[in-house]
């Protein structure tokens, strides 16, 4: 199910939080629990099985390695664990790609689509088992809390990776949200919809529009500058709404995104990017890699070593490591190179944002032909002017979009909205209004020759 | 949770669409579509088991949503007032002038269709005439927005010309169209002015002395196809117009109509598909008052507006959809006996698909 699916916002989404609302602390998990299955299960019924096998799993493992006597037993019920989350997900996910890079492809079955969310809820189960083997987080003892935390469904599918540690308060009390807190959820949420529906939508469809033009220079710069708004705001949309309806239901989720292209450099962009799993790179891969204290020569691997992973977990193809090998060149080279020289702060802003567009002319190509392809025709510098219709066309969703990018409008608007309630309350409902207009369009469909 | 207004007003509209959307009676048909409406999905295990019951679920709620028309409408002013002049396919143009998109149509496809006319014309030994009828954006090209995309059709006309006899009518429509008003502003079709001017020219065309003009009834408003896909409130209407001309007969699928507008489909929105009753795969127009002669006619939607006034040439004629058609075509023109074959085709068919190049029999 989609956030912003109809069946959700008219039927998924008031009930939950209503009926979530009303009830006492002791079946409030367990209904969160079944609503999240029920949310997962819509359209994916067939992956509910490896949904239970994994919760069980990472529950008994976390149980056994926080009442295991010895190091080496932990340690073994860690690579177990780690290995069945990160295994489900190999297979699942990279299969088909490391068969075929190692000149298996076809000789064996391999999955025909992904689980929902597998990304996600794999890296949140080895983020919780090393937390309980290092000793950070006591086990969490009721298997029906543990299912909520695992597969909770407003983070479910797009995150944020949530650790253990930040809810596991939550998970325990009784979960009254404040008539503020139910406000400002249902705000958020709002935003998030509109974020997608109406930013990150229509980007997307200008975008298609850019990439269709094939062989022009200035669409596909157009396109692939575009695109960066396209993901971004669908990104983030998916991400605040997770916030809002977390904050309706009583939880407080980390914040994903900090406003990333206002960043002043490459390095600085990915700390306000998909914060948590930068965080959990960091914490689970990085730090134990020995991060910045063996050197820097060791260091520079250990970012290496990262980059490749990052762009892996992207997708299962070699234009997505290269992706995340493009992006540790483009860090260390603005560490060595552009630091060093102490250029204006508007030099390393642009670094930044050439490095975000050029990145997606190898994240988008299908192949590395097509990324070799799409740099020729970036750097030709052929065009046939087509880009200025479809400019002329987007202008008012293109300023808004950039606006919505710069951290003082976006500021402005949340003190607009922080003191005047009733504004907020009627701007947000014309929000939402327009959302379900969209939403209802999108499905739109005449048909010219129609026979009764 | 009383001092929650925004929470409180936006579950109250979200529950209150699904409790409407519940309790409502569901509608069947989509006027402003022109298609069957997704009905209530029936529960049952197999259903459940994999994606597609809640695919089927999503198309109900998106088909039954109340008030889908007037949202939809929102939203399509929210894109025209936001700057849009091209939306769902349909381009804005100056004077509430509504034009279709056109820039993937492809020449490849009006090759093909050119040259399997040519084979019909070769395999049946009759003379085949193809009467292209352009787009309105190709007559009223000043009231299109600079850039658009639209797709010059007088190269596509002349490519057609290499294999096929075509009747020119570009030039004859662009200049009617300073005197009159040659297509609709919110269909994409001609009006009987526009059809009036093809008739001129396929008289030319064959030697034929063009007749009188026949009295015209109307009816408004109209709303057209290119309305249908970008409904704006403010849009202005067409009054739609069509010949009177009692002595023509119609027979569709072996049954004869009473004239050949369909009285029932005027009092819906879209009145262009009242003449001829729609399109059909097959279909003979009689006209006992013409003199004795049999034309064969290869059409697509536009030769509607257009027939009745050939029909007073010609006693018979045997009339073929190509999108609906699924015989033999060639046996078909040799059957009908008609001394000639006429294709009367919008630019926009011959170049958007290859229905004709895909004929059974060449």
């Amino acid at each position: 199910m989609l956030f912003s699916s109809l069946t959700f916002l008219f039927y998924f989404l008031p009930i939950v939080v209503l009926v979530h609302y009303f009830l006492p602390e002791r079946a409030q998990n367990p209904f969160l629990f079944v609503a999240s299955l029920v949310f997962y299960a819509w359209g994916e019924v067939r992956y509910v099985p490896l949904f239970f096998a994994l919760l069980a799993l990472d529950y008994a493992l976390g149980r056994l390695m926080a009442a295991a006597k010895t190091p080496a037993l932990r340690r073994a019920l860690l690579a177990l664990g780690v290995a069945a989350d990160i295994g489900a997900l190999l297979y699942y996910k990279y299969s088909g790609f490391l068969l075929s890079a190692i000149g298996m492809g076809g000789r064996f079955d391999v999955p025909a689509s992904l689980p929902l969310g597998i990304s996600f809820f794999t890296f949140q189960a080895v983020g919780y088992l090393i937390d309980v083997y290092r000793g950070q987080t006591a086990p969490e003892k009721d298997l029906i809390s543990f299912g909520t935390f695992l597969f909770l469904f407003p983070q479910l599918i797009a995150g944020p990776i949530v650790r253990y540690s930040d809810m596991k308060q939550a998970l325990h009390v009784r979960r009254r949200p404040s008539a503020v807190q139910l406000d400002r959820g249902m705000a958020l949420f709002i935003a998030g919809l509109a974020s997608k529906v109406l930013l990150a939508n229509p980007l997307g469809a200008l975008s298609d529009e850019l990439h269709a033009v094939t062989g022009d220079s200035a669409c596909q710069w157009a396109f692939l500058t575009v695109y960066n708004l396209h993901v971004y705001f669908d990104f983030w949309g998916y991400s605040v709404m997770a916030l809002g309806m977390g904050r309706m239901l009583g939880f407080t989720f980390p914040r994903n995104f900090n406003h990333p292209y206002a960043a002043e450099s490459i390095a600085d962009f990915w700390h306000r990017w998909h914060i948590t799993l930068s965080g959990w790179f960091r914490d689970y891969v990085y730090i134990p890699l020995g991060g910045s204290r063996k050197g820097p020569a060791r260091t520079l691997l250990n970012t290496l070593i990262v980059w490749l992973l990052t762009g892996f977990w992207h997708g299962a193809g070699w234009t997505y490591i290269l992706w995340g090998l493009w992006f540790f060149v483009s860090i260390e080279f603005d560490r060595y190179v552009l630091r060093p020289l102490r250029l204006p702060g508007i030099v390393r802003r642009a670094h930044m944002v050439l490095c975000m567009v050029l990145s997606y002319a190898v994240f988008t190509a299908p192949d590395l032909h097509g990324t070799g392809e799409m740099l020729v025709t970036l750097f030709t510098f052929r065009s046939s002017g087509a880009v200025w219709f479809w400019l002329r066309e987007n202008l008012l969703l293109l300023v808004v979009s950039i606006a919505c990018c710069v951290p003082p409008v976006i500021g402005f608007a949340r003190r607009l909205m922080v003191n005047h309630p009733c504004m907020r309350c009627a701007g947000m409902l014309a929000l939402l209004f327009l959302c379900l207009a969209a939403l209802a369009k999108s499905s739109y469909n005449p048909f010219l020759y129609f026979r009764f | 949770m009383r001092k929650a207004p925004l929470f409180l007003i936006a579950c109250a509209l979200l529950m209150g669409l699904a409790l409407a959307q519940t309790l409502l009676p569901d509608k069947t048909v989509s006027g402003m579509e022109n298609r069957e409406l997704m009905q209530r999905p029936r529960l049952t295990l197999d259903a459940m088991s994999g994606s597609r019951w809640a695919d089927t679920f999503e198309s109900y709620c998106a088909d039954q949503l109340p008030l889908r028309d007037t949202f939809v409408s929102a939203y399509t002013s929210w894109e025209a007032l936001t700057g849009h002049r091209l939306i769902e396919g349909v381009i804005l143009g100056k004077e509430g002038r509504l034009f279709d998109r056109t820039d993937m149509w492809r020449e490849r496809n009006v090759r093909l269709n050119a040259s399997a006319l040519a084979d019909l014309e070769a395999l049946t030994g009759r003379s085949l005439y193809l009467l292209a009828v352009p787009s309105a954006s190709q007559v009223y090209a000043d009231a299109a927005p600079p850039g658009a995309p639209i797709m010059a059709e007088a190269p596509l006309i002349d490519l057609a010309q290499r294999d096929v006899t075509v009747i020119p009518l570009l030039d004859a429509l662009r200049d009617a169209a300073a005197e009159d008003q040659v297509y609709y502003r919110t269909d994409h079709h001609w009006t009987a002015a526009g059809a009036r001017e093809g008739y001129l020219q396929v008289c030319a065309a064959l030697g034929l002395t063009p007749l009188p003009e026949l009295p015209l009834n109307t009816q408004a408003p109209f709303h057209g196809s290119f309305y249908a896909r970008c409904p704006l409130p403010w849009q202005q209407a067409d009054t739609f117009a069509w010949p009177e001309l009692p002595a023509l007969r119609l027979i569709i699928d072996g049954q004869t109509q009473d004239g050949f507008v369909d009285r029932n489909k005027l009092g819906e929105r879209d009145l262009y598909a009242a003449l001829m009753y729609g399109n059909h795969g097959r279909m003979e127009l009689i006209n006992e008052d013409a003199p004795d002669r049999t034309w064969f006619v290869i059409k697509d939607s536009f030769a509607n507006a257009l027939l009745p006034a050939l029909s007073r040439h010609c006693r018979r004629i045997v009339a073929v959809d190509a999108r609906y058609y699924a015989g033999d075509i060639v046996q078909e023109v040799l059957d009908s006996e008609g001394e000639l074959i006429l294709c009367i085709h919008g630019v926009a068919s011959l170049a958007s698909g290859r229905t004709l190049a895909l004929l059974e029999g060449l």
